[in-house]
């Protein structure tokens, strides 16, 4: 197994790149637009929560309040329009800040008090879906759901030029804001991380804690000030699914979005423009669920297909871990026989020192 | 002395949390608009009290009506006209008990596995589809057209092996289902806590497509399966042995719970007193240092994923069995498993703290369910027990607190003295 990846290696990428592309013209072009276009606006919150998952795991904290972060977002943005008649775009600012509040108050109760950082996790979670609840009885009236003329979704923008390309002005234009929003999120997490000195202060708390200390670096600063970002983001994409898709808030409307968002971030091994396009991806499965429950025709169970993104997010979780595993056993491999080749050759007599050791023959690159 | 000295240490921080949980989520209550002591004494009334509880107190001593007309104070908990809540609160602790269980074992060995829902709603599935499937096998095997004709010793010897084969394979299901994190997590390192999320939800809506779709019974508005064959019947208490005492008259409180307890002392005996326990206790504190001193520990951890499925799918198979006796749409989505490990976080996997625990989130899930106090919704609860999640876990902060404020009167005693001194 090991040897034949090792010979093949390279072939079997380069097979597996094929069969990307080819998957990828089928999408582009196998399918109908409308589908194309809703998993573009469905992976919205993957893209802001994978985003955020990045962030927090990048200062070396996971983010598993994500879940809490959406809803409360998703639940301020409606509870702050609602019977106010303000922009909608108010909506999603609020929203931002009410989840950068909380990934303050997470980050504080974490590094300052030492809380457990699951349990924190599971607590936030646990208290965000009940409260969202609680306070659309008690403040609105509304039982599990709050819908009123009053709050208006987000509205769609025409980009002025590219609106004007036939095939590609109407995959990329029409969205809402808040889609465009987390396309340049995107470009400026990226830009955040890697290319100023707060981002290379992220990253070397992550990767190494005790190193950022000794150098100066106030780490508990640093993760604070991380998740609070995270959480401004996750609020952002909570936003999204309550004014960008519908107009309305339902009890427990992010329905896992929050956890799948954290697969995302690993599959795309924490990195912003990979993590991008494995949103689309996880946009596309979603979009799919609801456009085989939309065709009756077909006669496929609807709870089953509600489950297509869960399977496909398990599958992702397994890939991914194979890829690590199979990276961690193929170097693992690669060193033995190395190691196994330099001790033959000191058997046979060719001892250090008597002449330079030609170098080992080199095996395929593994990495 | 020291050992009381030790019981109340352990004790008092769930205590304090449950005290500052109730006080934090009172904020909440009266931003509500609602008096937070009047709304508690109602939660808990409807919770844990009996009949006619009205304050705190009647939760001890009620003054109950006699036949007569008279009224006469009794002791609350053993007060059984009309049954007793208690039995209704033992009632739905028992699946919170096996599932705290669960999920105790899994985190004994390391494993924060949560997949306790998924296990709790298959195993719920399975026990009501066999519970109705293997009967009909046995009268068609036997050749009886109506079960009402069966002789009796038939349906003795079915009321025996049904339900044991019905509990079997629930345990087998759970056990599978949390397996497959397990070897995930050990094979591949997949994080247990997001594969077991994902897989809470895959299992929830596989049994949401079930109930409403291969195995619904009936055109009725909520689907629902058909119900188990009365050979497959964990016959309660009320109806069974204890049908005369009225303690019991109000609850399908039954040998589920004496399951539980056994089970209980079982998985206390693996954990604390067998060598596989020490191994998975082991494994949690160090998984690398455990291998080195010779402790298979990939070994125990899947070991313990196996054990804490079948206990969860016994849970499952227990709540099917002895008080549903089928399932119907919404069970999957009541979050029963999800409780079981805020249960076990609470009593910091003790299994007499799970004991304890279980029986006080049971009653108030069932206060919030039932009270209706101006326009609270049961939710609160749900924040109540957050909070108390969050407190409990704060453990190091308050004993740190608490160090702090006594050291404080300790010096400042011991700053007065001298002073006092010379003058």
């Amino acid at each position: 197994m090991i040897s034949f990846l090792n010979r093949y290696g390279r072939q079997l990428r380069i097979l597996l790149l094929i069969v990307g592309i080819l998957l990828l013209l089928f999408i582009l072009f196998g399918l109908p637009m409308n589908l194309l276009q809703s998993s573009i606006r469905l992976a919205t919150p993957y893209v802001l929560g994978s985003l955020a998952a990045i962030i927090a795991s990048r200062a070396g904290v996971l983010n598993l309040a994500i879940e809490g972060m959406m809803l409360i977002g998703s639940f301020i943005a409606v509870a702050v329009l609602y019977k106010t008649g303000l922009d909608p775009l108010i909506g999603v600012l609020a929203a931002t800040i009410a989840g950068g509040l909380l990934g303050t108050i997470f980050a504080v109760l974490y590094l300052r008090i030492k809380i457990n950082l699951i349990i924190l996790a599971l607590a936030v979670n646990l208290f965000i879906a009940n409260a969202t609840v609680f306070f659309l009885r008690t403040s609105f009236g509304a039982f599990g759901t709050l819908a009123d003329p009053s709050i208006r979704s987000l509205p769609t923008i025409q980009l002025p030029l590219i609106s004007q390309i036939p095939y590609v002005g109407s995959l990329l234009g029409g969205y809402n804001a808040v889609v465009y929003i987390s396309w340049i999120m995107v470009i400026v997490i990226w830009g955040v991380l890697f290319r100023t000195q707060f981002g290379r202060h992220i990253r070397a708390v992550g990767e190494n804690r005790e190193a950022a200390v000794s150098v100066g670096i106030n780490v508990t600063r640093v993760q604070i000030f991380a998740l609070t970002l995270s959480g401004m983001l996750a609020g952002m994409a909570g936003s999204f699914l309550s004014i960008g898709v519908l107009s309305q808030f339902v009890a427990d409307m992010t329905a896992g979005r929050g956890w799948t968002s954290i697969t995302v971030s690993l599959f795309a091994f924490e990195q912003p423009i990979p993590a991008f396009f494995t949103s689309l991806f996880f946009g596309l499965s979603e979009a799919l669920s609801f456009y085989l429950q939309s065709r009756p025709e077909l006669q496929l169970p609807p709870d089953l297909l509600l489950a297509l993104p869960q399977i496909v997010t398990v599958l992702a979780l397994v890939l991914v871990a194979i890829r690590i595993r199979a990276g961690v056993l193929l170097r693992r491999h690669n060193f033995a026989t190395q190691f196994t080749q330099e001790l033959q050759k000191l058997r046979q007599g060719q001892l250090i020192g008597d002449a330079p050791p030609k170098a080992p023959e080199q095996p395929a690159s593994a990495d | 002395m020291n050992v009381i000295r030790q019981t109340l240490d352990r004790v008092s921080i769930p205590i304090i949390a449950i005290l500052l949980g109730l006080a934090a989520s009172s904020f909440f209550v009266a931003l509500a608009g609602a008096n937070p002591i009047d709304a508690y004494q109602r939660l808990f009334c409807e919770g844990f009290g009996p009949k006619g509880c009205a304050t705190f107190g009647d939760l001890i001593f009620v003054q109950a009506e006699q036949e007569d007309g008279s009224f006469q104070t009794v002791f609350s908990p053993t007060y059984g006209a009309g049954g007793n809540r208690l039995a209704l609160v033992l009632e739905q602790a028992t699946p919170l008990i096996l599932t705290a269980l669960s999920a105790a074992v899994a985190f004994q060995v390391g494993m924060f596995s949560i997949g306790m829902d998924g296990q709790f709603v298959l195993g719920g599935i399975v026990a009501a589809f066999l519970g109705y499937w293997i009967p009909d096998q046995i009268y068609l095997a036997a050749g009886v057209t109506d079960p009402e004709t069966a002789s009796e010793s038939l349906r003795t010897i079915m009321h025996l092996v049904v339900p044991l084969l019905c509990i079997g394979a629930s345990m087998l299901v759970g056990a599978i289902y949390s397996w497959i994190p397990g070897i995930l997590k050990i094979r591949l390192n997949v994080n247990e806590l997001i594969s077991t999320i994902i897989f809470n939800a895959i299992a929830v809506q596989l049994v949401g497509y079930l109930v409403n779709f291969p195995l619904r019974s009936d055109m009725n508005n909520i689907a629902r399966t058909r119900r188990i064959d009365d050979t497959a019947w964990l016959i309660p208490f009320n109806r069974g042995i204890f049908a005369d005492i009225e303690w019991f008259s109000g609850a399908r409180l039954g040998i589920g719970l004496i399951i539980a307890l056994l089970a209980a002392g079982l998985v206390w005996f693996f954990l604390w007193r067998t060598t596989a326990g020490y191994e998975q206790r082991m494994t949690r504190g160090s998984s690398l240092f455990a291998r080195f001193g010779g402790i298979p520990s990939a070994r125990a951890a899947l070991r313990a994923m196996l054990i804490s499925g079948a206990l969860s799918g016994l849970a499952g198979a227990l709540y099917i069995l002895g008080v549903e006796r089928r399932v119907v749409d919404g069970f999957a989505t009541s979050g029963t498993g999800f409780e079981g490990v805020l249960v076990a976080i609470l009593s910091k996997e003790s299994i007499i703290g799970i004991l304890l625990v279980a029986p006080f989130f049971a009653g108030l899930n069932l206060g919030a369910i039932n009270f209706q106090f101006g326009n609270l919704p049961r939710q609160l609860g749900g924040i109540i027990i957050a909070f108390i999640i969050l407190f409990s876990s704060m453990e190091d902060f308050i004993r740190l607190q608490l160090a702090k404020l006594t050291n404080r009167g300790r010096a400042r005693r011991r700053d007065k003295t001298p002073g006092e001194a010379a003058v």
